[in-house]
């Protein structure tokens, strides 16, 4: 999945270290907001959730988009997304540590449906990944960014993607292998 | 047969579902309810304005927002002029024990030491240790050199004196602090690091040791103990430690050791906290707060844990570092999601002098 990572315009390329300005602004939120809505899914596992921390994603951007460079921006929104993707993830493990003890959300119907068993596996074993482990992997084989960018996103270091992520397509393996 | 890469690309791909379509109304909606955000956010703004006001009257570490990660040091012991970046992809910036530098961990690769006046290049990790994942975490008495190396809860601590060859001092802990004096080394332990050992590092290198955390049944993560911060006056140890489903919750108690009480027993901070840096009088401890999900930073008056907070910060969301810029006054520094640096001068923050050659990252 290919990212642009120019926001839309020529004005953007000739002035990369301009703000974005509210042209720009929306161009980006056309470009973008497709691909970060999977982004989002893929972190939360809510349809609906996606949609709102990719809204709330893309507020936050536009009340800073004076002080982002027009060559950051998709980092910004993308970094954004995450977090609120945590945050959103917290929100949902304090409702349910109220109402019910804390168990894995169980995989949706849909999903369910539209997988076949090895990949039933592998969803249930991202799904289980530890929160780093597993923003590493949807961040490299889904948006496709190499372990510099998910540094950034994540804001670790390089070294640490490479041990998140090797850790994580152990753990998809071993998944694997006790499937068969 | 597809590689395990593959088989994840294309589940991957299945879960994100077909691209959905941005609402129409999306740009105008996210404009309106930022407008309303910026109103909300206006004694916030107001507030860091003021502290960095603050901090350029007295001088330390002053920061230039608009080029996304320009910090600018001052000192006013040397006068005020501006210098440049010393990174320009500086992620987080410490301090070290020797006066005069400054510790730069960029974005990728190395981390790097620098003059705090010149900005100027003075040696690489890489350079020191070989290594550029290490992870260093104090300048000893002795001048050595404490590090990390390894993730979770398999972390190895290491010391290296100048001119000598590193040794492991511990193996297979979650994390480690060296107390302020540099006689003490508290690290976690237990199956799930979730205990307390300090070390008398001179003479027979006894040990002490905590246990008792209450954990909760449906703690999962690796290590429990994922921060320790001394106090100043090597007193009092603050832990931070996280448990339940996504390991995303924590709480930092404060542990008196001169008590041989359980950790059930320590002080509990209100609040989800981690992260936490005393300023170097003890009064303030300094710690990423959760609020309902929102995470902010947050100055813990520690003679009143349940009064307000002596400052917060809704921007900051990496871990917070004190410096002593002109050695009178302390100053937070941390940096925002993108990496903006910045300085915060908590309100009625004491001015102390810094005593010593060694302070913790």
């Amino acid at each position: 999945v290919g990212v642009p990572d120019d926001i839309g315009g020529a004005g953007a390329a000739s002035a990369d270290r301009a703000e974005v300005g509210d042209d720009d602004f929306g161009r980006l939120y056309r470009a973008q907001y497709p691909q970060l809505v999977g982004l989002a899914r893929l972190l939360l596992r809510d349809p609906a959730g996606a949609h709102d921390a990719v809204q709330e994603a893309f507020v936050r951007a536009y009340a800073a988009r004076r002080r982002i460079r027009a060559d950051g921006a998709v980092a910004y929104v993308r970094a954004a997304v995450v977090n609120e993707c945590r945050g959103g993830l917290r929100r949902r493990v304090r409702w349910s540590r109220r109402a019910a003890p804390a168990e894995v959300a169980p995989m949706p119907p849909e999903e369910h449906l539209l997988l076949d068993e090895e990949r039933r596996t592998l969803a249930i074993a991202i799904a289980g990944l530890p929160r780093r482990q597993r923003e590493c992997v949807v961040l490299r084989y889904w948006l496709d960014l190499s372990e510099a960018e998910i540094a950034s996103t994540l804001r670790i270091s390089t070294g640490a993607v490479k041990t998140h992520a090797h850790r994580a397509l152990t753990a998809l393996e071993r998944a694997l292998e006790a499937l068969r | 047969m597809s590689s395990i890469e593959e088989r994840v690309r294309s589940t991957l791909e299945t879960l994100a579902g077909a691209p959905d379509e941005p609402p129409v109304d999306g740009p105008d909606r996210a404009a309106a309810r930022a407008r309303r955000r910026r109103i909300r956010r206006v004694t916030v703004v107001s507030f860091a304005t003021i502290a960095l006001a603050a901090v350029a009257t007295v001088g330390a570490l002053t920061v230039d927002g608009d080029d996304g990660v320009d910090v600018e040091l001052t000192d006013t012991s040397v006068g005020t002029s501006r210098r440049p970046n010393p990174s320009p992809t500086a992620a987080a910036v410490s301090i070290t024990g020797a006066p005069g530098q400054i510790f730069v961990q960029p974005v990728t690769g190395c981390g790097e030491w620098r003059d705090t006046v010149t900005g100027a290049l003075l040696g690489t990790l890489e350079a020191v240790l070989g290594d550029c994942d290490a992870r260093p975490f104090a300048v000893g008495p002795g001048g050595e050199l404490w590090y990390s190396t390894g993730v979770d809860d398999e972390v190895a601590i290491w010391a290296k004196g100048p001119g000598q060859t590193p040794v492991m001092v511990v193996a297979g802990t979650g994390t480690a602090a060296i107390s302020p004096n540099g006689r003490f080394l508290a690290y976690a332990i237990g199956a799930d690091r979730d205990a307390i050992v300090v070390r008398d590092l001179a003479g027979e290198q006894s040990e002490r040791a905590w246990s008792g955390l209450p954990v909760p049944a449906e703690a999962r993560w690796s290590s429990l103990v994922h921060d320790l911060a001394w106090s100043p006056d090597g007193s009092q140890l603050a832990l931070a430690y996280r448990f339940g489903f996504e390991n995303e919750e924590g709480e930092v108690r404060v542990l008196d050791l001169d008590q041989d009480s359980s950790l059930a027993e320590a002080t509990l901070l209100p609040g989800e906290l981690e992260a936490p840096q005393w300023s170097a009088d003890g009064s303030l401890l300094a710690t990423r707060v959760d609020r309902d999900g929102d995470l902010t930073r947050e100055v813990v008056r520690f003679d009143d844990i349940e009064g307000p907070p002596a400052a917060d910060d809704r921007f900051g969301r990496v871990p917070v570092v004190w410096v002593s810029g002109d050695r009178t006054a302390q100053f937070l520094v941390g940096s925002t999601e993108m990496g903006e640096l910045y300085a915060l001068q908590p309100e009625e923050a004491r001015r102390l002098p810094v005593e010593g050659t060694f302070v913790a990252w």
